[in-house]
């Protein structure tokens, strides 16, 4: 259990990935059900026993060993500290920590894939890579989900695919996302015509939510929407030509605004690095969309010395979670502010500015 | 953010809802959001539920009727927590989940990936389906030997599925 939590960052956070200017991490999930236990409103503690013993039956097979090492935790021994550290990290969602008692998650030990137990669904395999990765992301998947399913039977149904709890995810499971940064649409205002456009063709649009109830960062997390009468290699590539539409387009806004608006956004990444670097105390959105400048102007050139990944790695390193974990006690919300403060100080000191 | 509820604890959950293209947000705590339950956590899908269904009363009742067999739940608690309680609900509701899942999906029929184990038969219920259109066709256009090809192909594939 430790490991995950010492480590900070996943692989996702710390590496670049193809197109990894605009695309910061490939996610996917399958959502799958074992074959004669009640879904998730109606599951008893029997059939909660037994669909961890299966998937524990099922991770001391080769077939799963030979993709990596996978280790099987319950939720309910894990300290809610270190669960909202997970949390932060991606590695479970916030409902699997909401029913704690009942649930358990898999974690392959560099972090680029789980399997969450009695979440919504029996099993939710998850994988995530960094930069624009769709395939690999959901090769993984398949991969484990192919393992899984040599010694488990799947709820499935000839004409409905993997039958699962929620109509939303019928059919193939797979719900496959892409987080992009754009700050370049959002400042010349073509983010609400795209993002509209986007949904127009069957995808869902989603903020990346901070505190607050608008999307920080400039960071939107786009995915399909529809996962019934489509095969996943069409869904991955309905959802890759759209992502490669966004990348064209927020590169071509980049270069408008260096040619036109250039004093604007130097002004504006600038003003937000100095808040940055002499801040006492900072609010978690706050520091989301300083950050997002600090990495436009990192994918501008104007900023050198630091990592592009500067942008997800605070994301995580930031959150109330973690924060808690590195001063080893409970803080109050201003604590959390100037704590955040001087992490993001620290971690930008090295920073270079292009004059 | 405060949370919109209890107006102490900072929102960890914003929810949005969309009813008629009007869109509203709540933003809630965790400790609230758990409060609401079931409810809050997916009375998006709820509601868009109670759209699609757009029933009349006297539908609604025959709807509330129906029962799975298997886990018991009845579609009225489906419509309530909107999730089935299991696999064999896909059976007892049928006709109703067919209808919503069309609004929902946009299309029906899986064409995705099988199990494995059980992948050898079902491409072969997928190649007769493909098959019988097929012979269809020629029977329409009059072309009867390739028909009766097709229907030769067909008889051989059932036999495989019998044994
Ligand atoms: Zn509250
Ligand atoms: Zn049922």
């Amino acid at each position: 259990m430790e490991k995950y939590i010492d480590k900070g960052l996943s692989d996702w956070m710390q590496q670049d990935g193809p197109e990894s200017d605009v695309v910061l991490s490939s996610r996917v999930r399958l959502a799958r059900n074992i074959k004669g236990l009640p879904f998730a409103p109606l599951m008893t503690d029997k059939a909660t026993k037994q669909l961890i013993d299966q998937a524990r039956n099922a991770m001391n097979q080769q077939y799963l060993q030979e993709l990596g090492s996978f280790e099987l935790l319950k939720l309910k021994d894990i300290s809610p500290l270190d669960r909202k550290i997970l949390v932060e990290k991606h590695l479970i969602s916030p409902k699997l920590d909401s029913e704690y008692m009942q649930t358990a998650v898999v974690l392959k030990d560099d972090e680029a894939a789980n399997v969450m137990l009695n979440e919504e669904d029996h099993m939710r395999i998850q994988c995530i890579f960094p930069g624009f990765q769709l395939r690999t992301s959901y090769d993984l998947a398949n991969q484990i989900d192919d393992s899984l399913e040599a010694t488990i039977d799947y709820a499935f149904d000839e004409k409905l695919g993997y039958l699962t709890s929620c109509l939303t995810n019928v059919g193939t499971g797979l719900r496959a996302s892409v987080m992009v940064h754009i700050p370049a649409l959002v400042i010349t205002g073509q983010v609400k015509r795209l993002l509209s456009a986007i949904q127009r063709v069957g995808l869902a649009v989603r903020g990346y939510y901070g505190e607050g109830s608008e999307a920080v960062g400039n960071l939107f997390q786009i995915s399909n929407q529809i996962t019934l009468g489509y095969s996943e290699d069409e869904i991955l590539e309905n959802l890759e030509d759209v992502i490669k539409q966004v990348i064209e387009h927020e590169r071509d806004a980049r270069k408008h605004v260096l040619a036109h608006m250039k004093i604007n956004i130097e002004d504006k990444i600038y003003r937000s690095l100095g808040i940055l670097l002499y801040a006492r105390a900072i609010s978690g959105q706050e520091a989301m969309e300083r950050i997002s400048d600090v990495r436009l102007g990192i994918d501008l050139g104007m900023l050198k010395g630091i990592s592009a990944n500067i942008l997800k790695e605070l994301m995580v390193i930031t959150g109330p979670g973690y924060l808690q974990k590195l001063a080893n006690r409970e803080l109050s919300s201003d604590e959390w502010d100037s704590k955040r403060a001087k992490i993001i100080r620290e971690r930008l000191a090295n920073i270079q500015i292009d004059k | 953010m405060d949370c919109q509820e209890c107006k102490k604890r900072p929102a960890a959950v914003h929810l949005t809802k969309i009813i008629n293209n009007k869109k509203s947000e709540m933003h809630l705590c965790e400790q609230c959001a758990k409060e609401k339950g079931d409810v809050s956590a997916n009375f998006s899908f709820h509601d868009l539920l109670s759209g699609l269904l757009n029933y009349d009363n006297n539908k609604t009742n025959v709807f509330e009727q129906k029962q799975c067999q298997q886990c018991g739940m009845t579609f009225q608690q489906f419509y309530k927590v909107g999730k089935l309680g299991c696999a064999d609900c896909y059976q007892y509701f049928g006709e109703q989940l067919d209808h919503i899942l069309r609004k929902v999906q946009g299309k029906l029929g899986h064409t995705g990936k099988i199990p494995k184990r059980i992948a050898g038969d079902i491409s072969v219920k997928r190649q007769i389906s493909q098959l019988r259109q097929q012979l269809q066709n020629s029977i329409y256009e009059e072309r009867f030997e390739e028909a009766a090809a097709f229907r030769d192909q067909i008889k051989a594939l059932e036999k495989q599925l019998e044994q």
